[in-house]
């Protein structure tokens, strides 16, 4: 099936629906896990050769 | 392939192996029996030594806790006197000699550590291809990466001889206490070289004998692959742990005296960094090589077919050396964290101080390789019927790609007269000096490094039509997944002007993360939405534009430029210690030199190693050359060939 008839058959809720949810997974992956759960533990780690 | 008859020769042969092999292992039966004599003689040495004598108990330089003290086994670093500790041609710069010749070692050393991993993975990648056609065509293709190969092992074998004569006509006093320090591992790394040796023949020239298509051979040859390699790396850590050695020693006391524990003085603050750093560059640095050296051979084709074949293994090495070139950056990172850590002032020194201006020239050769890596790419779809869809997208890249370049480029302070200095308000330019600092420069270095990632998934989809049906759901995940990534690493590298130093350094974390995740995540996406895609027409192999040829040359004379910059700047931080804070340099040429000269050197250097290359490439194309033949209708005998 070509790309157009896939268009054809989702229709526009769906896709917004879509990007909203892909849009808050992508933007909660990268700033809240990486940037506060991955912050707090590397803050706390113990350096080596200190 | 092996015939019966030759069961006994076989044996013979295995047998003599057998012998050669123990024989190998004699110095260390007698290393051990020198350490019992040593031990026999302590025990009857009744009284207690004083400190600082052999067999007393010394303090580790370096080491705390259980391991803070060992046995002293060694006398102290000596202190180097010019003229009688150091050997000199004249009044030239023994320095610059030792340089050269470390240089030119190191090159055809880590081209010829680095050319091996490849050949096994396009080697694995043909024994496991359930086509056979192209399982062959991977499996030449490694065949003759290591030809390449091959010829630059005797190169690196005679660099090797002159480097030591150079060490020991020029710095014996160094070379004396480093030879000292590490004589229970020396005869190993000497040992391991034959061994590589003997191993590279049989892996060599057993090729053919061996080539059963993914049989049992096959898979024997693949198992000597790994061997070589294992052996291979196991004698770069070596080598790296001198170097380690002399910026961070471990194992010995404040004045140089051997701990007895010589794993201590290998497992040294920065060895591990270093090593994993040099793998990394050394892949990346072999990648560019044989790149170039397809894209010679390219040019020099003269049937489309050859040209085809060429074209693609320069795609191959090119990707290879990409492969490990976008984690080098973070090992760099990872290396530059550990001398922080190690000394704070060695770490400010590098990017702060006296050596900062290095990592300038460093931003410019790093964004040249990643520019030309995308242009490649962007040269490359020029051959890929259907890519016309993505020309537009281009010059958006390579806008991303430049400002990147230019921030990152940006200097931190300037060198300036009083009238500039005063004009400006200060060392630091009000507006563009607040590109000179880590935060702008690791935004930068990530986002070139997001958006040749999206290049790459670009130049993958270039001639295909993607039938999956989640396609749509797929692309709007890439964009979101590529934007959003954009998206958090410009927004910690402004959050990294507002917090403090420390913290900062922390937030390099998540920004590489970020790129990693465009890398894993994004191209697995993609090849996954490439599964049963349509191809518009194939690649038209051998139709690259020369301008493509040309990135190449210049990707892999960056990566030779890069590694001498690089050099110069780890060498250089130790200042005026031969051994850091152990042995002082005190030759006439104990001082820093200046950019301006090391430049100069580098660029010789980066020269000479590419006319000597150019020379095994000529070598490896001659190989498989023929003279005309001179058979006339009357030979019908068979003739012996012509002695030389």
């Amino acid at each position: 099936m070509s790309e157009k008839g896939q268009d054809e058959q989702i229709g526009m809720g769906a896709k917004i629906g879509f990007f909203i949810m892909a849009a808050v997974g992508c933007a909660f992956y990268y700033l809240i896990f990486l940037n506060w759960v991955l912050m707090v533990p590397i803050q706390n780690l113990p350096y080596p050769y200190k | 392939m092996f015939s019966v008859n030759n069961k006994k020769k076989k044996i013979g042969a295995l047998i003599l192996l057998s012998m050669i092999g123990m024989l190998l292992l004699l110095p260390f039966a007698q290393m051990d029996v020198s350490a019992q004599g040593k031990e026999e003689a302590a025990a009857e040495e009744s009284a207690e030594p004083a400190e600082g004598e052999i067999g007393s108990k010394g303090k580790d330089k370096q080491y705390g806790g259980v391991n803070e003290f060992g046995i002293v086994s060694g006398p102290p670093a000596p202190e180097m006197v010019y003229p009688d500790s150091y050997g000199s041609y004249g009044d030239y710069q023994s320095r610059t000699l030792l340089w050269v010749s470390n240089q030119q070692h190191l090159y055809f050393g880590s081209f010829v550590l680095a050319v091996p991993m490849f050949v096994f993975v396009m080697e694995l990648i043909g024994a496991t291809q359930k086509d056979r056609k192209v399982g062959k065509k991977f499996d030449d293709l490694a065949h003759e990466m290591m030809k390449i190969s091959l010829t630059a092992y005797s190169v690196t074998a005679i660099l090797g001889g002159i480097l030591i004569f150079t060490f020991l006509a020029l710095y014996p006093g160094f070379f004396g206490y480093l030879a000292s320090i590490f004589k229970p591992v020396m005869h190993i790394y000497a040992l391991l070289f034959i061994l590589e040796s003997g191993v590279l023949y049989v892996y060599y020239y057993g090729w053919d004998a061996m080539n059963d298509g993914n049989g049992n051979w096959k898979w024997t040859h693949l198992g000597i692959s790994c061997i070589l390699n294992a052996i291979g790396i196991v004698l770069m850590v070596m080598a790296n742990t001198w170097i380690g050695f002399m910026m961070s020693p471990a194992g010995v006391d404040e004045s140089g005296r051997f701990l007895g524990d010589i794993w201590k003085v290998i497992h040294t603050p920065l060895m591990v960094p270093i090593v994993i750093h040099r793998i990394l560059g050394n892949a990346a640095f072999g990648g560019g090589v044989v790149g170039a050296y397809a894209a010679f051979r390219f040019l020099s084709s003269k049937t489309l077919e050859e040209k085809a074949h060429y074209d693609w293994m320069s795609y191959i090495a090119m990707f290879m050396g990409i492969l490990n070139l976008i984690p080098l950056p973070f090992a760099g990172y990872w290396l530059m964290r550990e001398i922080y850590a190690y000394r704070q002032q060695m770490g400010i020194t590098l990017m702060g101080g006296l050596l900062a201006w290095v990592f300038i020239m460093q931003a410019t050769m790093i964004a040249t390789l990643f520019i030309t890596v995308n242009y490649y790419l962007f040269q490359a779809m020029g051959r890929m019927p259907g890519a016309e869809r993505y020309y537009p997208a281009f010059k958006f890249l390579l806008a991303i790609l430049v400002i990147s370049t230019i921030s990152w480029l940006t200097p931190h302070t300037l060198v300036m007269t009083p009238a500039e200095l005063k004009a400006m308000g200060g060392q630091q330019h009000p507006v563009v000096g607040n590109y000179g600092v880590m935060s702008a420069k690791n935004t930068a270095i990530n986002t070139m490094i997001t958006t040749t990632v999206l290049t790459f998934c670009l130049y993958q989809r270039a001639n295909r039509i993607i039938t999956v049906p989640w396609a749509w759901k797929g692309n709007c995940f890439l964009i979101l997944l590529f934007a959003m990534a954009w998206v958090n690493i410009l927004f910690l590298g402004i959050y990294g002007y507002f917090i403090p130093a420390n913290v900062r350094i922390g937030l390099s974390v998540p920004q590489v993360v970020s790129t990693l995740t465009t890398l894993f995540v994004g191209v697995a996406v993609n090849t996954k939405m490439l599964k049963g895609s349509k191809e518009v027409a194939p690649i038209r192999w051998g139709q690259m534009s020369v301008r493509g040829a040309y990135a190449l040359f210049l990707l892999a004379v960056a990566f030779t430029w890069t590694m001498a910059v690089m050099g110069y700047l780890r060498s250089s931080v130790r200042l005026h210690w031969h051994v850091n804070e152990i042995m002082r340099d005190n030759s006439p040429w104990a001082f820093t030199n200046p950019l301006g000269y090391a430049g100069n050197i580098n660029s010789m250097n980066v020269l000479l190693f590419w006319t000597m290359l150019l020379f095994v490439f000529w070598l490896s194309s001659l190989a498989a050359k023929k003279a005309p033949s001179k058979v006339t209708a009357d030979a019908g005998e068979a003739v012996p060939a012509a002695s030389h």
